[in-house]
């Protein structure tokens, strides 16, 4: 009897602590304060799936733009280019970085003025249908934060 | 071995010796210090024995000055070519050179003017140029000006813009501008002394920036 009860405690301990951890957390979301005239902005931050599947990222939003997208910066020959990301795969016990002259998140139509310190809100959209809210900080891009 | 036999051997020896005495002390007469090594300088970046001289052409800064030619004679300029709604690289590029501007101020070095000029005057006005460069630093310039007028710059110095339209978009003016990320250093005479690409460090372009501003004074 009383194995059977530590038995059940055991299970349902173990299976809600993964079920805590069966998800990607974001880490360090930043967007890069712009001159107030630029509406155009760009979101970093880590994220990490412990989890054993992989994690595909669809697409994001935010109340403070008219519309999210990923984008990868790349430098051809000399060139700096932007590639639209369909979809961000986040691998299974690893992460991702969107990073200054890498991925990052593009926030087209600024709809609000930001300025430094202030919060903003983003959805982050799964592919299977998780939504996260999250919160970035609005942050003075500086040469220490861009390594 | 008779003592005219030994003197005789001994002389093509002495005279090496004078020789290479003799040398040393002339090179040390004729090179000044700092010269001694510059036949063989390499810099990265550095556009030598083949300096591009920049000719003329016509822009206008944030303050609706117009700057030409004679706006780069004098001094040492850094140039960007980039545009306003540029969220990544710009942004990235111009902090980096803030940074490296107020280095070599706080160094009591030679401090370059810095020149951000856009590839995308549709909608980067003189306005919105001032606003964008005095936040990164408020002696930074920018310049602006007909397509035209920009490609009589771009074009002789190799830079390269490209407008794509936002396919995600139904608003014509949400487009990105392919550019080049390169930072361009022109020297007083208004040549084209070095470019660093892509992508930017701070020290290592500041440590070629300070070697080529040495290597061009010690020129001439
Ligand atoms: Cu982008």
């Amino acid at each position: 009897m009383m194995k059977k009860r530590l038995l059940i405690f055991l299970i349902s301990f173990l299976s809600f602590s993964a079920l805590a951890e069966q998800t990607v957390t974001t880490e360090n979301a930043w967007l890069r304060e712009a001159p107030p005239t630029v509406k155009v902005w760009a979101a970093y931050m880590t994220l990490k799936n412990p989890t054993d599947q992989d994690m595909v990222l669809i697409d994001a939003d935010s109340p403070a733009f008219e519309n999210l997208m990923f984008h990868k910066t790349e430098i051809i020959d000399g060139i700096a280019k932007m590639h639209h990301a369909d979809h961000i795969v986040i691998p299974a016990h690893s992460s991702f970085e969107f990073k200054p002259g890498e991925y990052h998140i593009m926030l087209m139509g600024r709809k609000i003025p930001l300025k430094e310190g202030d919060e903003v809100k983003l959805t982050l959209i799964f592919k299977n249908l998780e939504r996260q809210e999250i919160t970035a900080v609005v942050k003075k891009s500086s040469n220490e934060n861009m390594q | 071995m008779d003592p005219a036999s030994k003197s005789k051997r001994l002389f093509p020896i002495l005279l090496a010796i004078i020789g290479l005495v003799v040398g040393v002390l002339l090179s040390l007469i004729i090179n000044k210090p700092g010269q001694i090594a510059r036949t063989d300088v390499t810099i990265p970046g550095l556009l030598w024995p083949n300096p591009k001289p920049i000719t003329p052409f016509q822009l206008i800064d944030q303050n609706g000055k117009p700057f030409n030619l004679e706006n780069l004679k004098g001094q040492w300029s850094l140039l960007f070519f980039g545009y306003t709604h540029c969220p990544d690289v710009c942004p990235t590029t111009m902090t980096l050179m803030n940074s490296i501007v107020n280095e070599l101020s706080a160094e009591n070095k030679p401090v370059p003017q810095v020149i951000f000029i856009t590839v995308d005057p549709e909608r980067d006005t003189q306005k919105q140029l001032a606003d964008y460069v005095a936040y990164f630093n408020p002696s930074f310039q920018g310049l602006t000006g007909s397509e035209e007028a920009i490609a009589a710059l771009t074009k002789q110095i190799g830079v390269l813009s490209m407008k794509i339209p936002d396919k995600n978009s139904t608003n014509a003016s949400d487009y990105l501008m392919d550019h080049s990320a390169s930072i361009l250093f022109i020297g007083p005479e208004a040549r084209l002394i070095g470019i660093f690409s892509a992508p930017h460090d701070k020290t290592d372009i500041k440590q070629r920036y300070l070697a080529m501003v040495d290597f061009i004074n010690h020129q001439s």
